[in-house]
């Protein structure tokens, strides 16, 4: 009999033959999980593809990734995620795939709004920190938490519209991700957990407010951008509405999967019901790192003027 | 249909900024800027366009899964394109683990491969990185050695093997898969229109000798001095010590290297440093 892990990921009942390192189980599996992942036979390849890519097809339902060495993985219908591994390579290998780019694909098949983001609380309110991959997204987020703010999620934000259109982000079980000089950065070498990946020095933190299991209205969107040029103080401006629009489309999850999967008309329609509800801002952080500090403080600012 | 392959490659240090400034300056007959020199020069390395290509976040890779796909993503950027595709590099050129050339089955057009004495090499790199001249010569003499190699923070480029100085440029200049342009940096900063001219023939593109002047103009060094303190540049890296356009001038290291230094450079080198002139 295969055992089944339960977790709670992006607001979705998990039911997986794989342990998930750096997620938090549920106490039981729900009677009908949203999400089943399992380990089985994956196609080589998706014959009709409407999209095929170096290591990648997909049709309308269906979509195919293999990752080099580590695995091949079959997402469908929105609800379902089969893993093939390589030979020798074991389910901890396999993990920081699955809950990356598979994941992403299974919530892009259900018609999800998905950002690329990690997501902070304050007095309730959900705050979206948005960048491209190694802008400093996880370690701002980490940095506001440590400071009292209520961990969200760290790289995956599932937006939901309630009847009036209200934009909540939903719950994750999943923890801090840090590479290892924001760690030091931060002092947070005590509460370093195990590696996102062996042999990668990027950690699983538990969160200090710990996992959160209800929805948070959000309110606030922080994009993040390296300045240009060096000895550049941090700056940050509120955008306007066509201009937010525009560069929110860049912040989806896997936004080139997603514009694969003929989901650009949907996906305007969920930004711009999104741009009703929310502040926008775009915060230029300096190429220094050691200017944090200052770059947290004038988040803070920002985010405690709004109320 | 798939376009056709520019290499600009070169060890680091070499001039290569220089010459991609040029040749835009060529292609657009302008001053181009070259804060917006991305725009033009595609980067093979870049993290984010092999994200975006193969649809996973590579810093999560390891070093051969990523070499297992960099041939088939550089195919992909150049099949994005149309006529020439203009890539820059710091990689040697090397045949990866699966059989597969960096540019995968792309058609490479030309390669410009930009030499330089590699003493000059270690003076600049030593300001480049913020490091010791005595760290640089290590760098230079290692034939391990790699570029943004990821370790404890996220690296925006995948690494790039650079070997010694002395196998990356044999491994350009030796290899029978592409055809090679070399250029001597100290050649185009003593008489630049000649070697001009003759890229612009492999460019297909205004090769006349006013075009050429005014690509040059645009592109001296004191007036690059100027923009950078003005406007700043963004390939500058935070741990450098000094400008980016901080010297410029071919043979500077005789006032810098020691003798110990510079022989440790000489020995090592001592072929390719023969080969191209740089040693009797």
């Amino acid at each position: 009999m295969i055992k089944l892990h339960a977790y709670l990921i992006s607001g979705l009942s998990v039911a997986s033959e794989i342990e998930l390192s750096g997620v938090t189980s549920s106490p039981t599996i729900a009677s009908k999980p949203q999400v089943c992942i399992f380990k089985g036979k994956v196609p080589e390849s998706l014959p009709g593809a409407s999209a095929t890519g170096v290591n990648w097809a997909l049709t309308k339902d269906t979509f195919l990734l293999q990752v080099p060495r580590i695995a091949r993985f079959y997402v469908s219908q929105g609800s379902e995620i089969i893993v093939e591994p390589r030979p020798s390579v074991d389910d901890a290998a396999i993990v920081p795939f699955l809950l990356s780019t598979a994941l992403g694909a299974l919530l892009h098949q259900r018609g999800e709004c998905v950002l690329h983001a990690s997501v902070v609380s304050h007095e309730n309110k959900a705050v979206a920190l948005c960048g491209n991959t190694g802008i400093g997204k996880s370690t701002l987020c980490a940095a506001l938490c440590f400071a009292g703010y209520r961990f969200i999620a760290d790289d995956m934000a599932l937006i939901r519209f309630d009847k009036q259109h209200n934009p909540s982000v939903l719950a994750d079980s999943r923890q801090h991700r840090l590479w290892q000089d924001a760690i030091h950065l931060l002092g947070l070498n005590e509460r370093k957990g195990e590696p996102v990946r062996d042999r990668i020095e990027k950690y699983h933190i538990a969160p200090v407010s710990g996992i959160v299991t209800d929805s948070i209205t959000l309110k606030t969107i922080i994009l993040l951008k390296r300045a240009e040029v060096r000895d550049q103080l941090p700056e940050i401006k509120r955008l306007r509405v066509a201009d937010a629009a525009a560069l929110l489309r860049n912040e989806v999850f896997r936004p080139n999967l997603a514009s694969k999967m003929g989901r650009d008309a949907e996906l305007f329609q969920q930004i711009a019901q999104l741009l009703k509800h929310v502040d926008v801002f775009m915060l230029t952080r300096p190429q220094e790192i050691n200017q944090l500090g200052a770059v947290v403080n004038l988040a803070q600012q920002t985010i405690e003027a709004l109320g | 249909m798939t376009g056709s392959i520019v290499w600009l490659a070169s060890y680091p240090k070499s001039g290569s900024v220089w010459m991609r400034l040029l040749i835009a300056n060529l292609i657009t007959a302008s001053k181009y800027d070259f804060n917006r020199l991305d725009l033009i020069w595609r980067t093979p390395h870049s993290r984010h366009n092999f994200d975006r290509i193969s649809l996973i976040d590579s810093s999560l890779l390891l070093q051969d899964e990523i070499d297992e796909l960099r041939p088939s993503v550089t195919e992909v950027m150049a099949q994005e394109e149309t006529g020439n595709v203009y890539f820059w590099l710091h990689d040697a050129y090397q045949i990866f683990a699966n059989g597969q050339p960096l540019s995968g089955k792309a058609p490479t057009r030309i390669a410009f491969y930009m030499l330089r004495d590699p003493r000059d090499v270690a003076v600049s790199f030593a300001h480049h990185s913020g490091i010791s001249v005595d760290e640089t010569i290590s760098l230079l003499n290692n034939p391990e050695q790699f570029l943004c190699l990821q370790k404890k923070r996220y690296q925006p480029q995948v690494h790039q093997m650079i070997g010694d100085w002395s196998h990356h440029v044999a491994s350009w200049t030796e290899q029978q898969d592409v055809p090679v342009m070399l250029i001597r940096y100290e050649d185009l900063y003593r008489e630049p229109i000649p070697i001009l001219k003759k890229v612009a023939e492999w460019l297909g593109i205004e090769g006349s000798q006013t075009a050429l002047e005014q690509a040059l103009r645009h592109a001296e060094f004191s007036e690059l001095q100027c923009q950078e303190k003005q406007f700043g540049f963004s390939n500058r890296p935070v741990q450098s010590t000094q400008p980016y356009f901080r010297s410029g001038k071919a043979g500077a290291w005789k006032e810098v290297l020691t003798l110990q230094q510079q022989r440790l450079i000489e020995q090592k080198h001592h072929d390719m440093m023969v080969r191209y002139g740089y040693l009797d």
